[in-house]
């Protein structure tokens, strides 16, 4: 069977950063170069494989994009993750007896809870295959440009970073739910001690911060993770499921039931376990007013945790969002989480980038950029349509090549400088050519410069955004405000190129950092560890094309799924309508061509 | 036959990278090659576009489909490049005028030879920038117009801040990247707004933003919805308000100057600036549709075409005369093109817009070159107080820049002359169309002959004060004056024969006017006929007694009695401190929105940091302040903990107890 | 005689549990406090023991001996914890050892003073192991 080896290549990809972490912490902390090659040898193999993985999934979804569109035609909406590692699950009657094969599981059970089991389920499909790319992509860069800026306790740095990665993976791999949050909560372990151990002046701070305030609000998420179980369990005679796919196509089956009761009953359910489910995300994308955490956790994080943290942790809350709370309380994302996030995505794109401007730490500025790159990518997830839900997939893409892109910068200027204030500096352009090209090559990846990816998924995340308003017949405001925040954009990040890259030299007074090596440009290394982001960003910006490919039949899915709540919100509407006296009519008529 | 299309912006695309990567290392010195020959090889192909547009039938269009650039759902973009007359004339013009330029700039920028990293990036910026202006014409959708449009900004950027060192420049290319973003967001909203409210159905079922599909649906669209189509024009004119450096959005222009001067001849006056007009008449189908919006831009251009010239009357830097009297010009163009208001006119409008573009770019670049060649000569000092009369020290450059100065003073036969003309023309003609505000069209009218004496009269003022007079030099400038080399010299006499004959031989003859009109407008306009247009006698002669009359004026006050000019400025003081102070505009920006900008960045990092993390800090001191209550509880008295059982597990039994009484 | 009935123990047993509760609570002697500790343990026994007999089953009786198991250990482990705590304080009242309080409270002391600690008496020492213990002399013959 050729398709086996994919599983274990899906399963090796999870396995083998978590092995070469155990095996580096193991290797003691004085050999340090001994510990930095096992790394780097790691992560390239990680990457590898990963490699390996999508390549082989486009070629599936190439061939069989056809077969797939008609295959989910059919049925109810749900995801079909592929490569799943074990035998397809058994479906068991009311009396545990086997009935036949189950497509959504595996037959690697957990923990068996009598009629159901936690899976080890774990997949690839058209909305993480990218994200689990990106993962394997920027832990090279993150081993890399740790090579000489740590010094202590080698082994145990590359060791949680190493682990950091097996959980960021296993929590876009997920299809189970538990097994989804068990490695949602697991990645906050390894950069609470990365940035607790190896971070700045305030790192306990930061990481205490960090850590309780994303515990909290994931707490609340396990609540609605456990709501969603429930209802399902109760709703269908008792079959206990945490397989993902189930989970949706159960809902989404009860949805479609033309019995009022059953809906008033869901109706319910919906609104909780949106807003229990959503407090998590929220909290970890982030949206604004949940954001304090994250300024404070990256200027404390050591660069590589930065890189980890704003290119991929960050996306963990708003894949979440995707994954989880949109299909499984449609309804509710469109009656309530369109309005609610969308505003707070908005204000945040808005406020993330006056916040930026005014920062005085280089780092804390890259931080507040996050804040509102991630609040256009939220924007166009709740445009719920596909080009809407396919630009903020491109937006978490792109963010986190270009904002981890400007981490390594900082981090680099910081190694040689260590001050990141960007009072301190002045005219880099002349004394680090190199690295300012880079910068500045960066930056317009940000800013959003067509031919480089930024602007791929800001204009798809605006486009959904701008059909969607202009379906619905609304002033499309969103699209507006997402739009300004490009001007915004580019009005912080060239200020600072200005302040800190060009006019006269200016550099930061070295001294009381002992002896040093004269400042260089950057050294070999340092471009290896560039030159994959850089050239990424490029390669996006100007065909990005095969990934929108690879992702279109799983954005059909959200969208399938975001389309059968348009219809049924419209149809309640309407017997709301036709059972009030026709007053209104004349307003409806008014709107949407 | 036509050539395959994306050779043009792809030579310079694969100059610029060659340079980029090569230079530094292999080129060192030689690095001006790769751009030069990719541009000159350009400017070949697109003379064969011409060429081919010029042998298609009436109705014909080159498209050249590539690839799908981003496909999902209801979007579909695709990188299609077009080839019409619009596309044709702009694409000599841009290619042709580069060519000579970076000529000059071998000699010109010869002080950064020595650094070859410098060099390098020059060339490879400015092929670059023929890369993404050659795109920026030959795009056949929006999405790719923007694409190349944010190009050409990053462009400039590079270019503007080239000397990145001096503070100035820096702040003069942030300056002009924001002004023209904040621009482009109007533009860019202005292509979602059409995009999703037209729906031009794809073959792939996304909705198209092509030019065909977008026009053909226009007429459709205006009828049932015409606010929507005047909002989608307005947005659209704010990109190009911004790009094409026109009121309000002008403010970054005359900054930009602290670019090298050959880029300020060819991105801020030759090429760049004029695609805000390249897009409007290439969006003239959706414009015409809207009288209303279109006097708009016809107001627009008319007021800063003498905003600037009032500006430029009493600038002493050189390069910032000639900047002004870019915007001014360019606000002619937009003039032009705000004159389309009745469907007979768009042909002439169009005409006569796309024509003083072209001829305003041969003799605009001309006077910038020539400038640079005097501040190469005078050791980079600009400022006309600071020499004088060197018309002999210079001859060549003299004799080029006075070519200049009479075409953009419009005096016949020039090439300035005919377009000029034919712009005032084209907006007399639209005062007497009978769509309501056309009577506007008449102080239009006025508004431009009076800047086309005050044109006149700064462009002389400029000649006068630099090649007239006594000789004198600055000291930077050494013991012996010299002409500039020949390699900047021949670039010089190139463009003057076209700001002397261009105007003859595309004008009177018809030439473009016919090309654009059979193989542009019979397109675009499908069921309408062009006029054949004719030149007023009266009106000719009119508008060269006014340019005539201003290089007079100039030359009384400068050459007759130089001291009068000192006088008069001192006579009307408050009038003069405007015009030299730029009427305020740059302070009245600071003041309006860059310090409320900053002053709300401020506050709403105060704000994050002491409201926002606050409420965040005091939610996390909840629980400690609920364990400070319950702290005393905890005393270590084994006794105390016992009994605190004992009672608790009474409370519960007695509880317990109670129900089952019940 | 009637045999006697189920609450005639569980009487029994509540009292025992009860003065146990109260003897915990009240005295402060380690030593008396464990053997109340002791008290209600075998007042739990006691009513296990008559419900079992009550249901007739074994099960309250085998808890019981785990009880007593229990019991008995907790009894080596407390003596010889009380043993190390008596040689720390010269003294056996339970209120001396409050340190595992929140650190800015304060400590409880009682208003009366404590009867004087007995006088330091030396311990009684093992004979090390290859000598003769010395005993008293016989006063009297068999």
């Amino acid at each position: 069977m050729g398709l086996d080896q994919p599983r274990l290549e899906l399963l090796a990809l999870l396995l083998v950063p978590l092995v070469g972490g155990i095996a580096v912490a193991l290797l003691g902390p004085k050999r340090g170069d001994a510990v930095r090659w096992t790394s780097a040898v790691v992560a390239f193999l990680t990457l590898f494989l990963a490699i390996m993985v999508t390549g082989r999934f486009m070629r599936l979804h190439v061939s069989l994009a056809e077969d797939i569109a008609a295959v989910r035609a059919k049925g109810v909406p749900t995801f079909r993750p592929e490569f799943v590692p074990g035998s397809p699950g058994v479906k068991r009657d009311e009396n545990l007896k086997p009935v036949g094969e189950d497509p959504y599981g595996t037959s690697w059970n957990l923990l068996p809870l009598g009629r159901g089991a936690v899976q080890f389920y774990i997949g690839v499909d058209g909305l993480n295959v990218w994200l689990i790319m990106l993962t394997a992509a920027l832990t090279v860069p993150a081993v890399l440009v740790s090579w000489t800026y740590i010094h202590e306790r080698v082994n145990e740095f590359y060791a949680w970073l190493l682990i950091l990665q097996t959980a960021m993976m296993g929590i876009f791999m997920s299809f189970d739910i538990i097994l989804f949050y068990v490695f949602f909560e697991l990645s906050l372990v390894p950069l609470f001690f990365l940035i607790g151990i190896w971070g700045g002046s305030e790192r306990r701070h930061a990481a205490g911060k960090f850590f309780i305030y994303t515990l909290t609000g994931s707490l609340i998420t396990l609540l609605g993770v456990l709501g969603v179980v429930l209802a399902c369990y109760t709703k269908t005679n008792g079959e206990l499921t945490f397989s993902i796919p189930r989970l949706v196509e159960i809902v989404h089956t009860r949805l479609a039931l033309p019995d009022r009761a059953e809906q008033a009953y869901w109706a319910g359910v919906q609104t909780w376990v949106f807003l229990a489910l959503m407090a998590g995300f929220a909290i970890k994308v982030p949206l604004v007013p949940f954001h304090t955490w994250l300024p404070l956790a990256h200027v404390e994080a050591p660069t590589a945790g930065s890189v980890d943290l704003a290119g991929v942790l960050l996306k963990v809350g708003a894949y979440g969002f995707l994954r989880l709370c949109i299909p499984l309380a449609p309804d509710v994302s469109l009656s309530l989480g369109l309005p609610l996030v969308s505003s707070l995505a908005a204000v945040g794109l808005v406020y993330g980038a006056y916040c930026a401007y005014s920062q005085d730490d280089i780092k804390r500025l890259v931080a507040y950029s996050s804040v509102s790159h991630l609040g256009l990518c939220m924007l166009g997830m709740f445009a719920l349509n596909v080009a809407g839900v396919m630009g903020s997939l491109m937006q978490m893409i792109n963010h986190g090549l270009s904002t981890a892109g400007l981490f390594l910068i900082v981090g680099m200027l910081y190694e040689r400088y260590h001050t990141r204030k960007i009072a301190d500096y002045g005219g880099m352009a002349a004394r680090l050519p190199i690295l300012s090209a880079c910068m500045v090559f960066v930056c317009m990846s940000s800013v959003g410069l067509p031919g480089l990816n930024g602007f791929i998924g800001e204009a798809l995340s605006l486009m959904g955004v701008f059909e969607q308003q202009y379906t619905r017949g609304q002033f499309p405001i969103y699209g507006v405000v997402g739009a300004t925040g490009m001007f915004l954009g580019a009005w912080y990040l060239m200020t600072m190129l200005q302040r800190v890259f060009f006019g006269p030299v200016k550099e930061p007074s070295l001294a009381g950092h002992g002896h040093q090596a004269p400042i260089t440009d950057l050294t070999f290394r340092e471009v290896l560890t560039l030159a994959p982001v850089l050239i990424l960003c490029l390669v996006i910006g100007v065909y990005p094309q095969p990934m929108l490919d690879t992702a279109r039949p799983d954005v059909g899915v959200i969208d399938s799924i975001a389309t059968r709540a348009r219809e049924r919100d419209r149809v309640a509407t309407a017997e709301r309508e036709a059972a009030r006296p026709a007053v209104a009519e004349n307003d409806r008529q008014g709107v949407a061509p | 036959m036509l050539p395959d299309l994306w050779l043009i912006p792809a030579l310079p695309l694969a100059a610029a990278a060659i340079t980029a990567f090569l230079g530094p290392r292999y080129l060192r010195q030689q690095s001006h090659w790769p751009c030069i020959i990719a541009i000159a090889l350009s400017c070949v192909l697109s003379l064969f576009v011409w060429n081919g547009v010029a042998g298609m039938g009436e109705e014909q269009v080159a498209v050249g489909q590539y690839y799908s650039w981003f496909r999902a759902g209801t979007v579909d973009i695709g990188f299609s490049l077009r080839a019409d007359a619009l596309t044709a004339a702009m694409l000599v013009t841009v290619t042709f005028v580069g060519s000579w330029i970076a000529v000059f700039a071998v000699g010109y920028m010869s002080h950064e030879r020595e650094h070859n990293a410098g060099y390098a990036r020059f060339f490879a910026a400015v092929a670059l920038f023929i890369f993404s202006m050659t795109g920026l014409v030959l795009a056949d959708n929006y999405i790719v117009l923007y694409a190349f449009w944010e190009g050409v900004g990053l462009c400039s950027y590079l270019l503007v801040g080239f000397w990145f060192a001096k503070p100035s420049a820096a702040a003069a290319a942030r300056k002009a990247f924001l002004v023209t973003r904040l621009g482009d967001v109007g533009f860019f909203i202005g292509i979602m707004l059409l995009w999703s409210s037209f729906q031009v159905p794809t073959a792939s079922g996304g909705w198209s933003l092509e030019f065909d599909g977008v026009f053909g649906h226009a007429k459709q669209v205006a009828a049932t919805n015409p606010g929507l189509v005047a909002t989608i024009c307005l947005l659209l004119l704010c990109g190009a308000v911004g790009k094409s450096a026109q009121f309000p959005l002008y403010v970054w222009l005359p900054d930009a100057m602290e670019g090298p001067t050959p880029v300020s001849a060819l991105i801020h006056a030759a090429t760049m600036v004029t695609a805000g007009v390249y897009l409007i008449a290439r969006s003239m189908p959706l414009f015409h549709l809207v009288p209303g919006v279109l006097l708009t831009v016809a107001c627009i251009g008319a007021f800063t075409a003498l905003l600037a010239a009032l500006i430029a009357l009493t600038q002493t830097d050189l390069k910032r005369v000639l900047a002004y009297s870019t915007i001014s010009q360019i606000g002619y163009m937009f003039l032009a093109l705000g004159s389309a208001n009745e469907a007979s006119l768009v042909a002439a409008a169009v005409i006569a817009g796309m024509f003083h573009l072209i001829t305003h770019a041969f003799f605009k670049a001309l006077l910038f070159l020539a400038a640079g060649s005097v501040m190469h000569s005078m050791g980079n000092v600009i400022d006309m107080r600071r020499f004088s009369g060197l018309r002999f020290a210079l001859p060549t450059t003299h004799w080029t820049f006075l070519c200049g100065a009479l075409a953009l003073a419009a005096i016949p036969p020039t090439a300035g002359f005919w377009s000029k003309d034919e712009i005032l023309g084209v907006t007399l003609h639209a005062s007497h169309s009978d769509v309501p505000g056309a009577w506007l069209y008449v102080w239009l009218f006025a508004v431009g002959l009076i800047t086309a004496g005050l044109t006149a009269f700064y462009t002389f003022r400029a000649y006068f004060l630099t090649f007239h007079g006594e000789l004198k030099t600055p000291p930077e400038a050494g013991e012996h004056v010299h002409e500039s080399p020949g390699v900047m010299l021949w670039p010089l006499r190139v463009l003057a024969v076209g700001a002397l004959f261009l105007g003859l031989i595309l004008g009177p003859t018809h030439i473009l006017a016919h090309f654009l009109e059979v193989h542009w407008f019979a397109r675009s306009f499908p069921g309408l006929h062009a006029p054949e247009g004719g030149h007023d006698i009266v009106l000719m002669v009119a508008s060269s007694l006014v340019g005539l009359s201003g290089v007079a004026v100039a030359w009384w006050m400068y050459v007759r009695s130089p001291g009068l000019a000192g006088q008069l400025a001192n006579r009307v003081q408050t009038l003069y401190q405007l015009s030299l102070n730029k009427f305020y505009v740059d302070e009245f920006y600071h003041a309006l929105l860059v310090t409320p900008m900053n002053m709300l960045a401020r506050v709403g990092r105060v704000f994050d940091t002491y409201v926002v993390d606050s409420l965040v800090d005091l939610v996390g001191h909840i629980p400690r302040l609920g364990g400070q209550l319950l702290r005393p509880i905890q005393n270590g008295l084994v006794q105390f903990y016992a009994l605190a059982m004992m009672l608790g597990m009474t409370v519960f039994l007695g509880a317990l107890v109670l129900r089952m009484v019940r | 005689m009637t045999p006697l009935s189920l609450h005639n123990y569980l009487i029994v047993g509540a009292a025992l549990f009860a003065l146990g509760a109260i003897g915990f609570l009240t005295r402060r002697n380690l030593i008396i406090m464990f053997l109340c500790a002791e008290m209600m343990l075998q007042g739990v026994a006691l009513n296990l023991v008559a419900f079992s007999r009550s249901w007739g089953n074994m099960q309250g009786q085998a808890f019981t001996l785990f009880v007593v198991t229990v019991a008995a250990c907790e009894a080596a482990i407390a003596l010889a914890l009380f043993l190390v705590l008596f040689r720390y304080r010269r003294s056996l009242d339970v209120s001396l050892w409050q340190d595992l309080r929140e650190p800015d409270q304060e400590a409880t002391v009682d208003d009366e003073s404590l009867p004087e600690a007995p006088k330091e008496e030396p311990m009684p020492r093992l004979t090390p192991a290859g000598h003769e213990p010395k005993r008293p002399q016989e006063t009297s013959p068999v």
